[in-house]
């Protein structure tokens, strides 16, 4: 899902950076999907007043929300908070994880009170889904490059792949550790000046 | 005093910059007109990486955290909106009130920032740069698209800026929105400075008596 000239957004004024921790990515992703997102709400609103299947569908789309990372911002907008590189990517995951689990309270709710008997599922769904955002956040900025596209080695794809077939998570697991040390290297190239 | 000292810069075989020389005094405005002046201000704010020669102020390497830089050509994250971007500055700095830019440099503000014209976007571009509480601002052509009474916005913000205590480099490809703004002028030309000008006397920058004259392109 990278960016499309052509496609116009939504343009709403209830969607603002200030209500979003100040994350250009989640501003940007809920207004270029926006469709996609009431969708989305809609099916993990039917999925939660099933049994079992509410939580999982909730990790499905926080495996989605990575697409909200897939695109490089431009250099400003990466020194906008002036943090140096560990702490902006401590940011990063730190908002992506507040934004999510925000967002996924009333599911959440309404999963546990339409069936109580499977809420035990939400101590796996919780990790899960939290490691997956962690993924999509040093997955991007250990490719990051301004003014360049984005690049999706095979590899970066496969490890998204891992958090949906679980035969595939070890190396998830191992890129994740791998990315997050690369992606503070990466960053200290332009974020130098701010230790 | 900023010092730019001998910088080399090459783009591909051209050599852009050779050997620029600069000392520049705190708290004034100075110009930057000729060819190169935009591949300078990008390498003042480290955005290009100079062959040779330094960027220091009072001995010491000039830090990313005390500049702004406005582009030439503004351009934005596909995906937000003007109002986005001024939010996004916000939430970093809530001291800063963008309203007296914002009348003074009309946007749309729930238009996507990519798609907005290109007088719109420099004045988003404008507001962004200046809506920031920088010791040092780098302008890279703030006069290009603007219409004739924003020029006359422009520079009274400019003046007021340089008697704010801040430090203003700019790049202007014509003299005349120059006049009566900049304390010093500095005409590039074959990589190096060709001639510098106080600021009374820009009427007679590049030896044209009503310096209306057209400094070639970035």
């Amino acid at each position: 899902m990278t960016s499309q000239p052509g496609k116009h957004i939504h343009a709403g004024r209830w969607i603002r950076p200030e209500r979003l921790g100040g994350s250009p990515e989640w501003t940007a992703g809920l207004r270029r999907h926006f469709t996609a997102v009431w969708i989305t709400a809609g099916l993990v609103t039917l999925c939660a007043l099933l049994p079992v299947v509410g939580f999982p569908a909730l990790y499905v789309a926080a495996v989605a929300c990575g697409a909200f990372y897939l695109d490089n911002e431009p250099l400003a907008l990466l020194r906008l908070p002036e943090l140096s590189a560990s702490r902006l990517l401590v940011r990063k995951v730190l908002t992506a994880w507040r934004n999510y689990f925000l967002l996924t309270i009333p599911f959440t709710l309404l999963a546990i009170l339409a069936h109580p008997r499977t809420a035990w599922i939400a101590a796996a769904w919780a990790p899960l889904a939290a490691l997956a955002l962690l993924y999509a956040v040093v997955a991007k900025y250990a490719h990051y490059a301004p003014e360049g596209s984005s690049r999706h080695p095979l590899a970066t794809r496969f490890g998204s792949a891992g958090f949906l077939f679980p035969v595939l998570l070890p190396l998830s697991l191992a890129l994740t550790v791998s990315y997050a040390l690369r992606a503070e290297r990466n960053l200290n190239r332009y974020l130098h000046d701010y230790d | 005093m900023i010092t730019i000292d001998s910088i080399r810069v090459r783009e591909g075989r051209r050599t852009i910059l050779d050997g620029v020389t600069m000392h520049l005094p705190r708290n004034a405005v100075h110009g930057i007109a000729g060819e190169g002046r935009g591949a300078l201000l990008r390498t003042v704010y480290g955005l290009t990486t100079p062959e040779a020669g330094s960027v220091s102020e009072a001995g010491q390497p000039l830090r990313q955290r005390d500049m702004a830089f406005l582009e030439a050509d503004p351009h934005f994250w596909p995906g937000l909106t003007a109002r986005d971007c001024i939010g996004l500055i916000r939430c970093y700095d809530r001291t800063e009130n963008p309203e007296a830019l914002i009348r003074r440099f009309p946007v749309p503000l729930d238009t996507e920032a990519e798609r907005l014209d290109s007088v719109a976007r420099k004045h988003l571009g404008i507001i962004l740069t200046l809506m920031r509480d920088k010791r040092i601002l780098l302008l890279d052509e703030p006069f290009r698209e603007l219409e004739p009474e924003r020029i006359f916005v422009m520079q009274q913000l400019l003046l007021h800026l340089g008697t704010e205590g801040r430090t203003v480099l700019l790049t202007s490809g014509k003299i005349t929105p120059l006049e009566g703004v900049c304390d010093d002028l500095y005409l590039l030309g074959g990589g190096c400075v060709l001639a510098r000008y106080e600021h009374y006397e820009l009427g007679r920058a590049v030896g044209i008596p009503d310096s209306d004259s057209e400094i070639p392109k970035n």
